[in-house]
């Protein structure tokens, strides 16, 4: 087993390569930031009081700050090992490169945001993988009665609505409901009150925390818990119709017991695999969702690197989420040995 | 929908003349399970519908989705002379609906193809070889994984400038396999260590044919299940790529352009909100709901007597 | 409401570009027009007083921005931005602003009294402190300030390391000779032979150069230490203040939010009442609107116009808002190097035949009076306009009278399709503008109907935000409509625009005597005097039929109706913010 995961691990390191490789590429030939940043500060000549050659060795300056006086080649091996570089790039140093825009620290910018995104996308997860469990074997068991229609309209309502759009809807609703009793129950944007928590004690922390973290969970669940059900749901009742649990019943079991030893079980296998990928496709899911709810996590992160073509932050957000997505597969592996005994993994 | 139609035609295509008969029944069968559940009978009939206004309207229809200002009337609320009303930039909301309809319906289709076309087929031969040729497989899919789709999509579409349908749908396509791979590999492990597979070994079926014959039509239900999924998150991935201004872009459109255009007027605009956002809401919702006549109406497994 | 994207540069180097490139990046006009916009219509008339009332003492205010600041030190190329600017506008020094009308107030909370011209050539400036005026630690704004501001902002590598010190303009620096203090004031001399139309404007001051020196840094005898002082400012959460307000240190969150408490040894006129002031980034319209509709926030000025929120934002209740012009101005260049442009008489057809009138409808008539812009220097409002365009005929819509204009220059009209005096075809012409602009959008359109009406085909060709720097530079389009930001301070606007050798000069025009006219403009003490030179100059421009003015382009502002005397102010780049002291929540309810 722990053979097994070394391997495995190994084996993602040239998978690791090969897809930052891929999109380095595609970033470098995508954009070049340097026209762009002279033509700006051309734009803005006049306001900001630059002059042509105060610009000329401005754009100088960025280049050289940037590695834009190197060959893509060159930028790609600086990137990975650092060597020749000015001790702020080289992944395999710990570095991921400077940003375009000046004093943006991406190492820290990442440090921060990973956990307000981690806490937006756990909250949303385990909700809505929990609830997608409960509908989708009730859906199975019901098949084809009332509830097992309703929730299905409602699972494919949720599967079928864009996310900013149903975003704009739960903030009209929370907003109506903060005008009708009064109160600062939802908060629609940020992670925490404008001036920060510095002068609230825990509990009032705690509070603003959670009504700040309600709606953006309510919306990243959204997608997440319509799929996970639907998945849950022909699993179950794959099961359910396989000879092995007929022949349970036939045998005269409690069809409690049956449910729960034997369908149960098989039937959370899908759910096993998916359930990592599910934190990956919150994380995806995240990048829509917190620009909608101005969130700063990593999504938004993503977000502000892709819109300013910022190279080096685009491949530090890519290369985590490739580490993660790595585990996220592997722990997915793994469950799927312990869920089903009949995989084994040497 | 052609799209999902091709599994049937393929199962009864790739089978021996001895028993055609036999397929023949399976496949009525199929259709006969798929008629029952009504609301995939009412979704198929509102797609061919949506289908025909979406490529026949055109011509019938007086107004195209390029703008006309001066001609069109600005941000006007539904009338006689423009059914859905106005956009801002001078554009009848019926006909750039129309257009949009086209455009993320091509999308959804080219990516429900090829995530069959790769993806389940990808996904059966790994599991089936096992060993090396899995592990191979399986990291390739790991790859294409570890690259998000925001990213590349927004790499090229910026690299050549304006996205089009096709380059949308490719990418999502090319790119968007890896969870039906997976997927349908999971259910081929589960499902080669039982018995009729090792039957067909027994009697030397080749790999091919186990792959076609015997395990592909055993996973259809995942498979379509997931293809519906494709389609609908190819069109919502488009809109989500529009919303953060990587998708496509004026003078072309499409139904996730106009929803996020749209998605501030909800309050003084409403009808630039509603028509847009509904009509997308309902091309994936009979996606969705075909997907599900189709799970119920193919699964092998399934007794009659459930219902 | 579709999310923009702006290049990384766009931030690095100074937003107020990003009011051009994005302005309006939402939808033009709506049904309801500007009547449903409103509770700030006293600004139209009384723009300096508009808004004013009673403050109570006290109160939390949270203002949100549209876009994050990356560094603290505006006079490093890296820093210089907009948002910085507007962050900072409660704790630098007082330097002088441009009011609401257009009129210049020196600082009085700064200098005894306006700064005084002694000297012609070489050109002197005297400046006077008023010994209350000091930073929040007791030291005074002193010599070193200037000089250290000086210091910063040349290409003279013996003054400071030109790596480090990254100087976002150096025109100032480099023409200064000296600067001493004498009988108690500070005189700025300038080389011999320079002169500044301008120089009544601002105060050549910024940093605390004490706060260099108990850093340790030697700036004014090492150049690496007065760069490595540059950087320090760059990168150091300031904890100093020589304005109303101090910022609370733990309260930044870099480039995302940070909060204000009164400066209690402010020496300004006004003090502020406000306990806090939270300054936020939204960077999303909508969100901001609802923001402000749940209470979170008590308003904003986004940086570009989304009509619909502009609507909305009018309807709002407990919310009062306005639409107004902005610094900002659109324009459409024509590419001198296409063969078929370098014809004037070509370019006198087109621009004949577009319609401002028509683009002014199709666009923002129906949400804002909107000025149609005939100067490119100039907006109507201004003392200095002129209207340099309409007698040429541009913008008139005159399709006829082009026609003519192109008959007897020899083109000929076979069918709808118009041919060259030698009888070949036209290429069709490239139409570019940034991708996602609606009211650029629309106006191509019209722009490509107009062309067809002349028989010259022409595609619409929108860049991506990251693509239209590259188009521009290498002259990739035919005609491109863009925004440059102007300013009330204009002298460096016309050798930019259009000198032959100005990198920004993106229509390639190469004229001897407009150059001299524009390199006059500076070469005078006499700022009326300027403004005669950048007019005639301009009116040169128009004559050559290479630059069409489109439009003035309008922003919002939308505020709680609790706030008093924030108020619209398209005169000073930092808007609302140059009053940030005076700040506050209405004594009544």
């Amino acid at each position: 087993m722990l053979a097994y995961i070394i391997r495995r691990l190994l084996v993602a390191i040239p998978i690791l390569l090969l897809a930052s490789l891929f999109t380095f590429v595609m970033v470098e030939y995508s954009s070049d930031p340097i026209p762009t940043y002279r033509q700006q500060l051309e734009q803005n000549a006049t306001a900001s009081g630059m002059d042509a050659e105060a610009i000329d060795a401005a754009v100088e300056r960025f280049k050289e700050r940037n590695y834009y006086d190197r060959s893509t080649p060159e930028r790609y091996w600086l990137w990975l090992t650092g060597i020749g570089g000015d001790g702020d790039i080289g992944l395999l140093q710990g570095e991921f490169g400077p940003s375009l825009r000046a004093n943006y620290d991406i190492k820290g910018q990442l440090g921060d945001r990973f956990f307000i995104t981690l806490r937006l996308v756990m909250m949303a997860v385990i909700c809505s993988m929990g609830l997608a469990i409960l509908a989708g074997v009730v859906m199975a068991v019901k098949q084809y009665r009332k509830i097992d229609y309703i929730l299905t309209f409602i699972g494919f309502i949720a599967l079928s609505m864009p996310v900013f759009w149903f975003a704009g809807l739960v903030k009209n609703m929370a907003v109506s409901y903060n005008k009708a009793t009064d109160t600062e129950t939802f908060a629609t944007y940020g992670e925490n009150a404008a001036g920060g928590t510095g002068n609230m004690t825990t509990f009032e922390a705690l509070l603003d925390s959670a009504s700040h973290l309600i709606l953006p969970s309510l919306v990243l669940m959204l997608a997440g818990y319509a799929s996970a059900s639907r998945f849950q749901r022909a699993a179950m009742l794959d099961v359910l119709n396989s000879d092995y649990v007929r022949l349970a019943r036939a045998k005269g079991l409690r069809n409690r017991t049956v449910m729960r030893k034997h369908a149960l079980r098989t039937a959370l296998i899908p759910m096993a695999t998916l359930a990592p990928v599910a934190v990956l496709g919150a994380m995806a899911g995240a990048v829509v969702t917190e620009t909608v709810f101005e969130w700063q996590g990593m999504g938004r992160f993503f977000v502000d690197a892709l819109g300013q073509r910022d190279p080096f932050a685009i491949q530090a957000f890519l290369i985590i989420s490739g580490v993660l997505t790595i585990i996220g597969v592997l722990i997915s592996d793994l469950l799927y040995g312990i869920v089903d005994p009949r995989i084994r993994y040497e | 929908m052609s799209s999902t139609t091709e599994a049937p035609v393929d199962a009864k295509v790739g089978s021996g003349d001895a028993i055609t008969s036999k397929e023949r029944t399976q496949f009525e069968m199929v259709v006969r399970r798929f008629m029952r559940h009504r609301l995939a009978v009412t979704s198929l009939i509102l797609l061919v519908l949506l289908l025909l206004i979406a490529f026949v309207g055109p011509l019938f229809y007086k107004w195209g989705y390029e703008p006309q200002p001066g001609e069109i009337p600005i941000a006007k609320a539904p009338s006689g002379e423009h059914w859905f009303g106005t956009t801002r930039k001078a554009q009848d909301l019926l006909g750039l609906i129309i257009r949009g309809t086209q455009q993320s319906l091509k999308i959804g289709l080219l990516v429900a193809v090829l995530d069959i076309g790769i993806g389940a087929v990808w996904g059966a031969v790994a599991g089936l070889f096992r060993g090396w040729v899995d592990a191979i497989m399986m990291r390739i899919v790991d790859v294409i994984f570890v690259v998000p789709f925001l990213a590349v999509v927004a790499a090229v579409s910026t690299g050549i400038n304006r996205v089009t349908w096709l380059e949308i749908a490719l990418l999502i396509g090319l790119l968007g396999w890896g969870t039906t791979a997976r997927l349908v590999r999971g259910q081929v492990l589960s499902l080669r260590e039982q018995e009729f597979i090792e039957a067909a070994r027994a009697v030397g079926a080749s790999n091919t044919r186990i792959v076609f014959r015997h395990l592909l039509p055993n996973v259809t239900g995942i498979i379509l299940v997931s293809a519906t999924l494709a389609i609908v998150s190819a069109i919502l991935l488009e809109s989500a790529l529009s919303f953060l201004g990587f998708g496509i872009q004026a003078p072309d459109t499409s139904l996730g352009s106009q929803v996020s255009d749209g998605a501030g007027s909800a309050q003084n605009k409403p009808w630039l909100f509603y028509f847009p956002g509904i009509t997308l809401v309902l091309i994936c919702l009979t996606f969705n709901f075909i997907g599900d006549g189709l799970r119920d109406a193919f699964d092998p497994r399934q007794t009659l007597e459930r219902k | 409401m579709r999310l923009r994207k702006q290049p990384a540069a766009l931030v690095a180097a100074g937003v107020a570009a990003a009011l051009a490139l994005s302005a309006c990046s939402g939808d033009d006009s709506g049904d309801g027009g500007s009547a449903n916009v409103g509770g700030l219509e006293a600004c139209v008339d009384d723009p300096n007083n508009c808004n004013a009332a009673e403050r109570r003492d006290g109160g939390e205010l949270t203002w949100a921005l549209s876009s994050g600041w990356d560094a603290w030190n505006g006079n490093t190329a890296a820093g210089n931005s907009l948002y910085l600017t507007q962050v900072m506008a409660g704790t630098r020094i007082p330097t002088g602003e441009f009011l609401p009308d257009g009129t210049y107030q020196w600082p009085k909370d700064l200098l005894t009294a306006a700064p005084e011209l002694i000297s012609e050539s070489p050109m002197q400036v005297r400046y006077e402190i008023r010994p209350e005026a000091k930073w929040d630690d007791g030291n005074a704004i002193d010599l070193d300030d200037f000089l250290f501001h000086w210091y910063g902002a040349t290409s003279d590598a013996d003054k400071c390391d030109q790596e480090l010190c990254d100087p976002a303009a150096i025109s100032y620096g480099d023409n200064v000779e000296s600067i001493e203090e004498v009988d108690g004031g500070i005189v700025v001399s300038y080389v011999e032979g320079y002169t500044d139309p301008e120089w009544s404007l601002g105060v050549p001051v910024s940093l605390p150069a004490h706060i260099a020196d108990e850093q340790g840094f030697d700036w004014k005898n090492d150049p690496a230490d007065m760069g490595a002082a540059a950087e320090f400012f760059n990168t150091t959460v300031p904890t100093w203040t020589a304005g109303p307000y101090k910022i609370l240190p733990d309260s930044v969150e870099m480039g995302q939010s940070l909060s204000l408490v009164p400066n209690e040894n402010w020496y300004g006129e006004i003090k502020p009442t406000l306990d806090k002031i939270n300054l936020e980034v939204i960077a999303e319209q909508p969100t901001m609107l609802t923001a402000l509709e749940n209470g979170e926030i008590h308003g904003s000025e986004p940086a570009s116009l989304d009509p619909d929120v502009a609507e909305q934002a009018g309807d709002l209740p407990g919310a009062v808002s306005a639409i107004g012009s902005r610094p900002a101005w659109d324009h459409l260049d024509f590419n001198l190097s296409n063969e078929f442009l370098s014809d004037i008489e070509v370019r006198k057809a087109i621009m004949t035949a577009i319609s401002l009138e028509d683009i002014k409808a199709a666009t923002y008539a129906e949400l804002t009076e909107t000025e149609t812009r005939t100067n490119h220097i100039f907006p109507a409002t201004s003392e200095y306009h002129t209207d340099v365009t309409s007698e040429l005929g541009q913008g008139s819509g005159d399709v006829e009278a082009a026609k003519q204009i192109l008959a007897d220059a020899g083109y000929t009209l076979e069918g709808e399709t118009l041919k060259t005096p030698e009888g070949e075809d036209i290429e069709p012409l490239s139409l570019v503008w940034l991708e996602g602009n609606t009211m650029r959008e629309i106006t191509m359109t019209l722009v490509q109907a107009v062309l067809k009406e002349l028989g010259i085909p022409a595609n619409l060709e929108p860049n991506a935000p990251d693509k239209l720097g590259t188009t521009l530079a290498e002259r990739k389009f035919d005609i491109v409509e863009f925004g440059w930001i102007g300013s009330l301070a204009f002298t460096g606007a016309p050798s930019q625009y259009w000198h032959s050798g100005s990198a920004s000069n993106y229509a390639g025009m190469k004229n001897d005597e407009i150059d001299a006219v524009i390199e006059s403009v500076t070469q005078t003490t006499d700022l009326a005097e300027a403004a005669a030179r950048a007019n005639e100059a301009a009116k040169m421009v128009a004559e050559q039929y290479v630059i069409l003015p489109v439009v003035t382009t309008p922003g919002l502002i939308v505020m709680s109706d609790q706030v008093a005397n924030v108020r619209p102010n398209s005169s000073d780049q930092i808007g609302p913010f140059y009053n940030m002291e005076e700040w506050g929540f209405k004594a009544e309810g």
